[in-house]
């Protein structure tokens, strides 16, 4: 890698590659729509739920803007949703606040016939759309903000979590690359900044994070082990340094994630936590299973020396190889192509083929 | 560079042509009816499994005497730093596509300005692009001034030694092909069996003046001095007129 086109040139690939994981906004909006049509059946006037004000509201990387594709390279995308109920935990059982949900999303005709059921929470299967995982949960009223208790997989204990304070602690990393790709966007499509929806921008921080969860995919393919999106996701936006250049935050990223700080508790446990509830720690299986750590760094410095060995090659199409094992067939290709036609839609490169005998370049 | 009625159309059906693959080159028309094409010239090559795409832009100066000789060729852009190593002329600041007889012998293969751009500056300007990317020129160069001036005389007449390229020279510079003589390649064979077809062949892209002009240049550069007769043997005959003359006046710069 050598000269600012052809950096220029990676980064695209890179973004591209992103891109294609990414969620279209089409798709996007239609997720919107129906999790907004569940919300309504919930609160609906005839509803048993209606007393407690049930809303919806997603969370994880459909809210964060980190969603990847399956490495099935399906058009079937999960979104993750709380549905959020105004119950006192002492009024009302795990199992209860559970089945509740599960009642009322059953005496729907259309929902009865896509539900499934989970350990903790209820998935509406739109075909070749979306899964949709609705997870119960009730207000933390020890804490503040938006903290909320969720049930254990066992139904046995609360769990205390804050997805909507995590979102905005993750926006709050990346915010002056954020506020400037908005205005940008706002900008190029002649609106208003404040009419531009949050969903639409994209920063390096979140297209890096994308490409670190399809690379763990790939990694560990079905291998339960494989580091939890949220882990990477914290991670990751500690190590940001709101860098506009997706390569250079891409690198930094990777080299910054392993700081101690970020992933150690004072006696020595990992411990990464929740930005917004230190009673959260993402890392807690971490402790009780050291393999879990283990492969975590060793898929880490794979990643690195992948990304290291793309940067070597400098012709385009070696990069595009070197991106298939990594990345996946599909979505290098996508990519490629579209890089391709983006540099041939902006500019037309005319291919010129020699016949004569070379002249040698000279000069007096 | 005053182009009559006849020579503009045909620089303007030729600029047509042009832009049927280079559609940014577009015809300038400057005082004193000089005709200059410029604009981004954008070109996609593929080298031994390599593919360079990049775009300069360009300035094009039609010659007076188009297209009996190669227009020249400017970068505007400021992508290529004056440089001799990159093969900037120091004097004009025009690329040096090759060694001027190379240049003049690859345009009059079609004479027009869709080879001249295709052929010569894409090559060139790739071969640029390649370099700064892989470190080699794809195609070799030739080293600067008179050195490489006569490093192309010596491929171009596969020969090894100086004293041959310029008893090949003078013939073109005297305009005095004699094909029963012996050939300057030491060959042992007449010229009409040596040489003599391939310096036929050149003597129709360049005038004997710049022949003249090119073998004294190496001459010079040899440094071999004016005075053995082995030497003289070697010079074209205007030159040896030059120096009886100067033989004449020189007692006379003496005195001074």
């Amino acid at each position: 890698m050598y000269t600012d086109t052809q950096k220029q040139q990676f980064n695209k690939f890179l973004a591209n590659i992103a891109d294609s994981l990414d969620i279209p906004e089409s798709k996007y909006e239609e997720a919107v729509s129906r999790y907004n049509s569940i919300g309504e059946w919930l609160d609906a006037n005839d509803s048993k739920l209606h007393i407690y004000k049930p809303t919806i509201y997603p969370q994880g990387s459909f809210s964060l803007g980190t969603m990847v594709k399956p490495i099935n390279d399906s058009d079937e995308y999960d979104v993750d949703l709380v549905c959020y109920l105004k119950i006192n935990k002492y009024n009302i059982t795990k199992a209860d606040l559970k089945n509740m949900v599960g009642d009322r999303l059953r005496e729907n005709e259309t929902y009865k016939n896509m539900i499934k059921e989970g350990k903790r929470c209820w998935t509406l299967n739109y075909a070749n759309e979306f899964h949709m995982d609705i997870l119960p949960a009730i207000p933390d009223y020890e804490k503040q903000n938006d903290c909320i208790l969720i049930t254990d997989k066992r139904l046995v204990e609360w769990q205390k979590s804050n997805p909507k304070g995590y979102a905005l602690w993750f926006i709050d990393r990346m915010r002056v690359i954020f506020e400037q790709r908005k205005a940008a966007l706002a900008e190029s499509i002649r609106a208003n900044v404040e009419d531009v929806p949050d969903y639409k921008v994209r920063t390096p921080l979140q297209r890096a994070v994308q490409i670190l969860k399809r690379h763990r995919d790939i990694y560990f393919d079905g291998n339960d082990n494989k580091p939890i999106s949220i882990i990477i996701t914290t991670l990751a936006a500690h190590a940001y340094q709101n860098e506009a250049d997706l390569f250079e935050a891409l690198t930094n990223i990777i080299n910054g994630m392993t700081k101690p700080e970020n992933l150690k508790g004072q006696q020595g446990q990992y411990y990464i936590p929740n930005p917004t509830n230190p009673e959260e720690n993402f890392a807690e299986k971490w402790n009780d299973d050291a393999t879990l750590p283990k492969v975590f760094f060793a898929w880490l410095s794979q990643l690195k020396s992948d990304i290291e060995a793309a940067i070597e090659q400098t012709d385009i199409s070696e990069i595009k190889e070197s991106f298939i094992p990594i990345f996946g067939e599909g979505i290098t290709k996508t990519a490629f192509e579209k890089l391709e036609s983006t540099t041939d839609t902006t500019k037309g490169y005319p291919e010129v083929k020699f016949s004569s005998k070379p002249n040698k370049p000279w000069a007096i | 560079m005053v182009l009559n009625d006849n020579k503009k159309e045909l620089v303007m059906q030729h600029v047509e042509q042009l832009q049927t693959t280079f559609p940014e080159l577009q015809l300038k028309k400057q005082e004193d009816d000089r005709f200059i094409v410029a604009g981004n010239l954008s070109f996609s090559v593929s080298h031994n499994g390599k593919v360079i795409r990049d775009d300069y832009d360009i300035e094009i100066f039609i010659p007076g005497d188009y297209p009996q000789n190669p227009p020249t060729v400017k970068e505007i852009g400021n992508k290529i730093p004056q440089d001799k190593d990159n093969h900037i002329n120091s004097k004009d600041e025009t690329l040096c596509l090759g060694a001027p007889l190379d240049v003049k012998r690859t345009f009059a293969q079609k004479r027009n300005l869709s080879w001249f751009v295709k052929e010569q500056v894409v090559r060139f300007l790739f071969s640029y692009s390649y370099k700064q990317k892989y470190g080699v020129m794809p195609f070799g160069e030739l080293a600067h001034g008179t050195e490489g001036l006569l490093e192309y005389y010596k491929e171009l007449f596969s020969v090894q030694d100086n004293w041959h390229v310029l008893g090949l020279l003078k013939i073109l510079a005297d305009d005095n092909y004699k094909g029963h003589t012996p050939c300057p390649c030491n060959s042992g064979r007449r010229l009409r069996d040596c040489h003599g077809n391939f310096l036929r062949e050149i003597r129709k892209y360049q005038k004997p003046d710049n022949f003249l002009e090119e073998h004294l240049k190496i001459f010079n550069f040899l440094d071999v001095g004016e005075d053995s007769k082995n030497t003289r043997a070697y010079l074209p005959k205007k030159v040896l007129k030059e120096i009886k003359k100067r033989r004449k006046i020189k007692p006379k710069r003496q005195k001074r």
